[in-house]
């Protein structure tokens, strides 16, 4: 039970209960395959979204190549299952320790760069996978894309139903959420954030800063690539272009929206952005009879009115209304108690 | 004091504006579910409405193929509602644009058939059709496909050319002209890679030999590369396949590098676009395309008055001439109306027709055998086409 409380520590229990609860709810008001789409694709995001939140965020490294490592994941999953006739939960770990000795060997070489220049490597990394996987067509289908990809099922269960999916990559959603949160809560989240404010004086107190830089891109890198697996089953077709920087991005897009500082604001970034997509769309289409790509115009003026009015993303803002909220009811409880010390007085 | 009281009143405003975004913000969200739910449930009015969904790229860089299609729905839309219903049911074409990405696609494709769509049509591109593929498999939709796709799933038809058939134009051409040794270039993106084996395999056949091979990135500015190094292998003609505009920065590298050996594209270079490109350069360029770019020099016939009608339809509209993947689109609308009119409404109904009823159509693109639902139409709708004073010239065969 110590242990219990000790993962989920402090209040963490409430939000995950509310995640939950949401997650387990949604379907019951939801009736079209559509929205349901919509949801698994930001739980896949998501895991996504977290890991660059974890370095981006705490460890403050950028990464503008995690569509790479989203591909490894769905290539090495998509070939071993549909070329090599492989289990498909084996060709996820596969694809996992596949991406993370990449990532690890990368890792080591370009985050000795900083700043712009970390950026801009992270971003070589993206292209020469992209030009990779359209050379070796051989194996990855090259430009046609891979087809034949099986879904998964689990213990005699299609996960092919979308409800099931959904449930299933939820839940591995949540997991991630509680490991993510608990690595930020331990010595080694403390160790990323002084790196964030800064890497000399970290390595003053003699921390060796490269090896935790490395580990935590690694670890973003494996849970990008564990996503990219799920990508692959469930679409069952990937082609290059998915896996291009402009998906980067976006994916840096949804973490900034929702809130660099927070694993909560790398979803609910990733929700945003996914649920603006389509309502920007629909809007277009049913009042302005315009279509295309209206929402790149949109997705620029969010970004400013994130950046000038809530440079901590919008999970802040919920934050600081549920404190508002507690500290009225600490006060409403003070002066009740004040009162009643009068009344005792008199 | 005061200046503390004027900081707070400003981070209470912030607060304010702050929230009211967020509020703002989950309401669009809220609005998105709606919106596709309303819509799911609006079918059953006094009138029948049958829904065809049709996907195609309008933006994104596959949205220079898909252009015409764009218009092409817009236009038989309009028809279809100047006409009023066909015995009582009204046809509903609902586009989506998947701004070519395929993850788009793919949601896209959910959307329509949670509305209930009896067919779909798409997509632009050969990638993204195998992306939506599997979805209609799985929903029993007709999935009608206006790119070039291999597959062996029931329940699609093909509406554009396979490669072989596209090709069957050139190797003839080579054939009639004694040419044995050619060069083959192609842009490296899907449509680009599927040209080469088909050909391969018809020019073993006729004794032809590939002397050389060389690939492009299909948003490549310069190909003087490539062509230098075919020029060693001294081919005797040179076929390119690539989209535009990859295909007209190749003719233009072909002209200044001072090549005499005839190059032959592929129909997709058998658009406007690719005129303006090669504009003034265009002797001994060839280019396989649809007599739809020359139906008014083509001999009298039902095939020229069909395409005919098609193109003085579009022109008519948009005041520039149609292309072969906006034929594919309308061959598609067109055989879902032919359903319609006999009476079909349902996904199944739809299939059990174009399976059973329709034999042979004579489609814009060519003659389409839906027995072989698979095979894409026949060659008799393409031809190999020369540029004359900018302007598509047929040629006697």
């Amino acid at each position: 039970m110590r242990r219990f409380n000790g993962v989920l520590h402090g209040q963490l229990w409430r939000p995950l209960l509310v995640l939950a609860a949401i997650v387990l709810l949604l379907p019951w008001f939801i009736p079209t395959p559509y929205i349901f789409t919509i949801l698994i694709l930001i739980g896949i995001y998501s895991l996504i979204t977290i890991g660059l939140s974890l370095l981006l965020g705490y460890a403050g490294q950028i990464s503008l190549g995690h569509a790479a490592f989203f591909g490894i994941g769905a290539y090495v999953s998509g070939i071993l299952t549909a070329k090599y006739a492989i289990s498909p939960w084996l060709a996820m770990v596969i694809g996992v320790i596949v991406t993370w000795v990449i990532s690890y060997a990368v890792g080591m070489a370009i985050l000795r760069l900083k700043g712009h220049f970390l950026a801009l490597a992270t971003m070589a990394v993206n292209i020469i996978f992209y030009i990779l996987i359209l050379g070796l067509d051989e194996w990855t289908g090259g430009a046609s894309g891979l087809v034949g990809i099986p879904g998964l099922s689990l213990f005699q269960l299609n996960l092919g139903q979308p409800l099931y999916f959904y449930f299933f990559v939820w839940s591995i959603v949540l997991v991630v959420i509680v490991f993510s949160t608990n690595i930020v809560r331990s010595s080694i989240g403390r160790v990323l954030r002084s790196i964030h404010d800064s890497e000399i004086a970290t390595e003053m107190l003699g921390v060796n800063v490269a090896k935790y830089k490395v580990a935590i891109f690694s670890l973003s890198a494996v849970y990008a690539s564990l996503a990219g697996s799920l990508y692959a089953h469930f679409i069952s077709f990937i082609a290059p272009p998915s896996f291009y920087i402009t998906f980067s991005i976006l994916l840096l897009v949804m973490v900034m929206v929702g809130g660099v500082h927070s694993i909560w604001g790398a979803v609910l970034g990733t929700a945003i952005i996914m649920f603006l997509n389509e309502w920007i769309r629909y809007i277009g289409q049913t009042y302005f009879q315009i279509s295309g790509q209206v929402e790149i115009v949109v997705y620029g003026f969010i970004i400013i009115v994130v950046m000038m009015f809530m440079p901590k993303g919008l999970v802040d803002v919920f934050e600081r209304l549920w404190r508002k909220i507690a500290s009225a009811r600490i006060k409403e409880v003070e002066k009740r108690k004040i009162a009643a010390e009068r009344g005792d007085l008199a | 004091m005061r200046v503390i009281g004027f900081m707070k009143k400003t981070v209470k405003k912030r607060l304010w504006f702050t929230l009211l975004a967020a509020v703002f913000l989950f309401g669009m969200a809220g609005c998105g579910g709606q919106g596709a739910t309303q819509t799911s449930g609006g079918s059953n009015n006094k009138e029948k409405i049958v829904k065809i969904g049709v996907i195609i790229a309008e933006t994104g860089p596959a949205s220079t193929l898909g252009h015409t299609q764009v218009n092409t729905v817009k236009l038989m839309q309009k028809q279809l509602d100047q006409q009023g219903g066909i015995n009582g049911t009204k046809v509903q074409l609902i586009m989506q644009d998947y701004e070519t990405n395929d993850t788009k696609a793919v949601i896209a494709m959910d959307k329509l058939i949670s509305q209930g769509v009896a067919a779909v049509i798409g997509a632009t591109q050969t990638s993204t059709t195998m992306a939506i593929l599997p979805k209609a498999v799985q929903a029993n939709i007709p999935l009608l496909t206006i790119a070039p796709v291999t597959t062996d799933k029931e329940n699609v038809y093909a509406l554009a050319h396979s490669s072989t058939t596209v090709i069957s134009p050139i190797v003839e051409y080579l054939v009639k002209h004694n040419i044995k040794k050619v060069a083959w270039m192609n842009a490296r993106d899907a449509f680009g890679v599927i040209g080469l084996p088909a050909f391969k395999e018809l020019a073993k056949q006729n004794g032809i030999e590939v002397v050389a091979h060389e690939e492009f990135d299909a948003t490549a500015s310069d190909m003087t590369v490539q062509l230098t190094n075919i020029r060693k292998a001294n081919p005797e003609a040179l076929i390119v396949w690539s989209r535009t505009p990859g295909a007209g920065i190749v003719a233009r590298n072909f002209k200044s590098l001072g090549f005499t050996i005839p190059m032959l594209q592929s129909t997709a270079a058998a658009n406007k676009g690719f005129i303006e490109q090669v504009q003034g350069n265009s002797d001994n360029i060839f280019v396989v395309g649809s007599k739809l770019s020359v139906a008014d020099q083509l001999p009298e016939s039902d095939q020229k008055k069909r395409l005919l009608a098609f193109r003085d339809l579009y022109a008519k509209e948009y005041g520039e001439e149609p292309d072969l993947f906006a034929a594919h689109v309308y061959d598609g609308i067109q055989l879902l109306i032919e359903a319609v009119k006999a009476g079909k409404t349902t996904a199944n109904d739809i299939r059990n027709f174009l399976n059973n009823e329709i034999g042979e159509y004579p489609a814009v693109a060519g003659t389409l055998d839906l027995t072989k639902p698979l095979n894409g139409p026949k060659a008799d709708g393409l031809t190999v086409l020369r540029i004359e004073n900018n302007q598509w010239k047929y040629q006697q065969q």
